[in-house]
């Protein structure tokens, strides 16, 4: 996050809060449909599908929500802590079955990982390109790229 | 709020600050301050002699705010809407292979090694973001601590030899890197790429959305299958 005076950082929070509430409130409204439906989706799922369709509506502004969802998902890794911690109760599965789970999630992500992989080159291969598309880059481009370093760390 | 909230809560934004803080100083994988953090607070409960349901009932309004974090997500997803629209068909047909390939992959690797139904249903999970994983897991009854220990791994995987290894692999197209990387290694995995450059970062945030999308209508119907 961009360092700020203290001024600007004060007007920023009454940007902020407005759009926590609501994105507070696609996700209540995301958990009351899936309520009264049954739904398969889950309730966090409905609520961005229910966003993404109150911005092309244009009933929310872009400039209404993008700080306060630049916040959350900063803050995603902490958010999420509670229940990866929940997960460290078991010991006894953790002893018994922790290193079949990672090796098998190794193996398993290696399968995907090649899978996904050689499908989406031979598929971008032969598509014709879009204007805008970037198309694949040299090696020496891919090394200019990666001067580019994004400093994100967002949460698994 | 309750005394054991505030200190709980309290302890949970010191260790995640703390965590942040020595991943930023080092950058090395296995100090990403979800698995440090996770071992920093289960120690201390440890320590302290608490049980885990006490602080799962203390953190609860932490967790509360994953919900909203999802809704967020929205925005990127906004934001390349262009892209996402030019290249719609092939972001859906590489999603949806990698979500069915997954599944049989991990699957079928944890039943051959003799695991029960839920550890075996949580397996696919690991390549989605937490934040839609664990809700999709409560509800088609995967295991919660098998699915945390394989969404860490695979993103680890994906910070450490993601990019090297889809490359060793003959994988030269960025956007199918990029693709890869955050079908396979979740929001991790979108950072990891970003780190190698914009264009790959894209293609792994829409992978990355794609999969946390359509996974929350495919699993359900496969894990019933299973």
């Amino acid at each position: 996050m961009e360092r700020r005076r203290p001024a600007e950082w004060l007007t920023s929070k009454w940007r902020i809060a407005p759009g926590l509430l609501i994105l507070a409130g696609c996700h209540f409204a995301g958990e009351s449909i899936k309520g009264a439906t049954g739904s398969v989706i889950p309730g966090s799922m409905l609520g961005l599908l229910l966003l993404l369709a109150l911005l092309a509506l244009g009933l929310v502004r872009l400039s209404w929500v993008e700080e306060a969802s630049a916040l959350l998902l900063w803050l995603l890794p902490l958010l999420l802590l509670p229940a990866f911690v929940g997960a460290a109760e078991d010991k006894i599965f953790w002893r018994e079955r922790g290193a079949i789970v990672v090796g098998a999630a190794l193996l398993s992500l290696l399968v995907l990982w090649g899978l996904i992989g050689h499908f989406a080159q031979w598929l971008f291969a032969r598509t014709p390109e879009p204007a805008d598309d970037p198309g694949p880059l040299t090696d020496l481009e891919q090394r200019r790229a990666a001067c580019e370093a994004a400093e994100e760390d967002p949460a698994p | 709020m309750s005394l054991a909230a505030v200190l709980w809560s309290g302890a949970t934004l010191a260790t995640y600050a703390l965590a942040r803080g020595i991943y930023q100083r080092w950058r090395l994988p296995l100090l990403h301050p979800s698995l440090l953090g996770v071992v920093i607070l289960a120690v201390t409960i440890e320590a302290l002699g608490r049980s885990y349901p006490e602080y799962a009932a203390a953190t609860k309004w932490i967790a509360w705010w994953a919900g909203p974090a999802v809704v967020a997500m929205a925005i990127p997803i906004w934001r390349l809407r262009a892209l996402l629209r030019a290249r719609l068909p092939i972001v859906v047909a590489v999603v949806v292979a990698g979500l069915a390939g997954g599944f049989l992959a991990s699957t079928t690797t944890l039943r051959l090694l003799g695991q029960p139904r839920d550890v075996q249903l949580a397996g696919p999970l690991q390549s989605i973001t937490s934040p839609v994983a664990i809700p999709l897991g409560v509800q088609i009854g995967a295991r919660s601590d098998a699915l945390v220990i394989g969404v860490l791994t695979a993103g680890l995987l994906g910070a450490t030899v993601g990019p090297a290894l889809l490359r060793r692999i003959g994988v030269r197209d960025r956007r199918a890197r990029g693709l890869a990387m955050g079908c396979g290694s979740h929001a991790i995995g979108v950072s990891r790429s970003l780190e190698v450059d914009a264009v790959c970062g894209a293609f792994a945030t829409l992978g990355m959305m794609g999969n946390a999308v359509l996974a929350t209508l495919i699993y359900p119907l496969l894990a019933r299958w299973w």
